[in-house]
């Protein structure tokens, strides 16, 4: 059981690069006249995923690039400290690619997959797919990730996200979701649902500089990485610039 | 009881309008060299597209927050479309609504915005790019423009509608002219001074007659001329003596009569009286051979009118209906006239010599209209003042006149002048 494991992790390993070098080849593509390519850089007070710290409440800093092609075809991927336990850092590799469409002027239907790998503990190395509804004022996503952060834990996740401009560069936001195993071990206190919310103000310091004050809390319940002992609700300050 | 009445809203018009003039000289300390129009002629949009919104799970949770990336992208693309066509990027606005961002860029003096709108509009990274374009409220913006008797009377709002004046030539012969007012400087194609050894930048009755006949429309300042697309030939052939008295020669005008005929101007305004001349007589006739629409002024305290209001085919215009020197003159609005003064203001003028004005400008208006419809200059060589329609007190319905060379116009005719009218003869 034990080696049928391991041969399974290491042929899911192996797909995850052939994804990624996929990723990269598409992000070489920028010569396409009607592609554009940008990248930002983001230090926040704790990276909150999902309602949970996965910087045990520490902050971190994130470098990323994205790509849009006119088409519809996006990528991108990113690079973020993590810290699941205290004192043991990694490095979160975070690729993504998917096509959307416009069903109508405003609003795009999307498809789309990710992938992350740790650097330090491949183990929590784990793929998502998902699909949703969005436009400049409110989104609507399903995951589905079937080894959750690597475990043999399937998942689904669902959101509903909205913002609206309070004035000129200001703007409020709000985000709820919920994370649901299906099947497998059973979550945090015998709960197989975690619920998450995010309410915060956005404002744009400059041209191409953000900065957020969110409010983040989560429920019990769900899957963990690890033995959680960060808080569960706290305020994430956060500041983008791109390029 | 009538008079009195009349005296009283004459005196309150008056110190409306002097407010209003005191207030559009402080607008004019004020304004820049640039119109915003101007700017704006020199601009092209770039439109790019915006990608529909998205997952990106690099970002936060706050929607448009996370294409922040996206638009330095776009920003990057417009500022290396800017380069590569040697443009300005000036402003960007997203506009979602309609999937694109937007981006303003200023095109070099020298290059045309509509050529570099065709070729960034070809550029497969461009959704479209379009030259800006400028629009107008209906209905002049110059503040003095309601006060001016003839924006009521003749309609002159609704004349403009169809005729401007645009590229007529007219000269205005007389004193200098202030080439600098904000009102005027764009309306004056050139100025000669055949006034020897008397030279000066400016002087009141030149500077007042230019305004009246083409002073620059829209731009936000003092009066509208009644051909505001005019170009005017500024001659001076008369100075200001002491006590405003403002004199010409012979020799001083015939030298401006035959540089306006020979710098093919289309109408000649002498708001000025004097004796006969037969230099100058001769000169007359020789403008009014070739096509040449001649307006005078009328003094009502010389015979006939005075010269060369009485020469014949000369347009002679005085400035009330009640005492008309001439039988032959034409009426025109001539008191309390707001227009342009030296020193970058503006006042008001009474006399024929400005309802001079007013026709000069008004002839020039028809003369635009004719040209647009292709009638020959030799049909009109003869009698150019025909094309005015006149109520049976010698007042002009200017848009009578207009209609009757242009077909119907916008101007309600009935409206301003109730009664018949009658073409002059």
């Amino acid at each position: 059981m034990t080696c049928a494991s391991d041969v399974r992790r290491a042929a899911l390993r192996r797909s995850t690069r052939v994804r990624h070098a996929l990723w990269a080849g598409s992000l070489l593509v920028s010569g396409a006249a009607q592609a554009q390519l940008g990248a930002a850089i983001a230090v926040e007070s704790d990276n909150r995923f999902r309602g949970v710290s996965l910087t045990d409440g520490r902050p971190d800093l994130r470098l990323s690039v994205s790509y849009d092609h006119a088409s519809g075809v996006f990528a991108g991927a990113a690079a973020t400290q993590v810290e699941f336990m205290r004192g043991r850092h990694a490095l979160q590799l975070l690729g993504y690619t998917g096509y959307v469409a416009r069903v109508t002027p405003e609003l795009g239907a999307e498809v789309g997959v990710t992938s992350s790998t740790f650097g330090g503990n491949t183990r929590y190395d784990y793929s998502e797919i998902f699909t949703g509804l969005s436009n400049e004022r409110w989104s609507l996503r399903a995951y589905y990730a079937p080894r959750y952060f690597g475990f043999d834990q399937a998942t689904v996740y669902l959101e509903v996200g909205a913002n609206t401009v309070l004035m000129p560069r200001w703007r409020a936001f709000g985000h709820v979701g919920a994370l649901r195993t299906l099947g497998g071990i059973e979550g945090e206190a015998g709960r197989r649902t975690r619920a998450d919310l995010r309410v915060g103000l956005g404002f744009s310091a400059a041209a191409a500089v953000d900065v957020q004050l969110a409010w983040v809390t989560a429920s019990r319940g769900g899957p963990y990485v690890v033995e959680y002992g960060a808080r569960r609700s706290t305020f994430v300050l956060s500041a983008q610039a791109s390029f | 009881m009538r008079a009195l009445v009349r005296r009283v809203r004459g005196g309150l018009r008056a110190a409306i309008v002097a407010a209003l003039l005191v207030t559009a000289a402080a607008h004019a300390a004020d304004t820049t060299p640039l119109a915003p129009d101007a700017a704006a002629s020199q601009q092209v949009l770039v439109l790019l597209n915006l990608p529909p919104q998205h997952y990106r799970p690099d970002s936060n949770y706050a929607g448009s927050y996370a294409d922040a990336a996206g638009r330095a992208a776009r920003r990057r693309v417009a500022a290396r479309l800017a380069r590569e066509h040697g443009l300005a990027m000036d402003s960007d606005w997203p506009m979602p609504l309609l999937g694109v961002d937007c981006f303003v860029m200023t095109v070099p003096p020298d290059q045309s915005p509509g050529r570099i709108a065709q070729d960034l509009a070809r550029d497969g990274r461009v959704a479209w790019a379009q030259t800006m374009n400028v629009f107008r409220a209906q209905g002049h913006d110059d503040p003095l423009f309601p006060m001016q008797p003839a924006a009521r009377h003749w309609q002159l709002g609704a004349l403009h509608d169809t005729v401007t004046g645009r590229q007529v030539r007219v000269a205005v012969i007389d004193s200098a002219v202030e080439r600098t007012h904000p009102d005027l400087q764009r309306a004056i194609e050139l100025s000669e001074d055949f006034v020897a050894g008397r030279a000066v930048p400016a002087e009141a009755h030149g500077t007042a007659v230019a305004g009246i006949i083409a002073a620059q429309a829209d731009n936000g300042i003092g009066i509208v001329g009644v051909a505001p697309q005019a170009r005017v030939l500024a001659l001076r052939a008369c100075w200001q003596q002491a006590g405003e008295a403002t004199l010409c020669s012979s020799l001083s005008l015939a030298q401006a009569l035959q540089f306006a005929i020979t710098h093919d101007a289309q109408v000649i305004n002498l708001s000025l009286s004097g004796p006969p001349d037969a230099l100058l007589a001769r000169l007359l006739d020789i403008a009014l051979g070739r096509g040449i629409a001649v307006v005078a002024a009328v003094d009502r305290g010389a015979v006939g009118g005075g010269f060369p209001a009485a020469h014949r085919g000369v347009v002679a215009v005085a400035d009330t209906p009640s005492l008309p020197a001439a039988a032959a003159a034409v009426i025109a609005p001539g008191r309390d006239i707001p227009t342009t003064v030296i020193g970058a203001r503006w006042a008001l003028v009474s006399g024929s010599s400005y309802a001079a004005a007013h026709v000069s400008g008004l002839l020039a208006l028809l003369r635009e209209a004719r040209d647009r419809r292709g009638v020959a200059a030799s049909t009109v060589a003869a009698v150019p003042a025909r094309d005015l329609v006149l109520l049976p007190d010698g007042r002009i319905d200017a848009c009578a006149s207009l209609s009757r060379v242009a077909g119907p116009c916008s101007c309600d005719c009935t409206a301003a002048n109730a009664g018949p009218t009658v073409a002059r003869q």
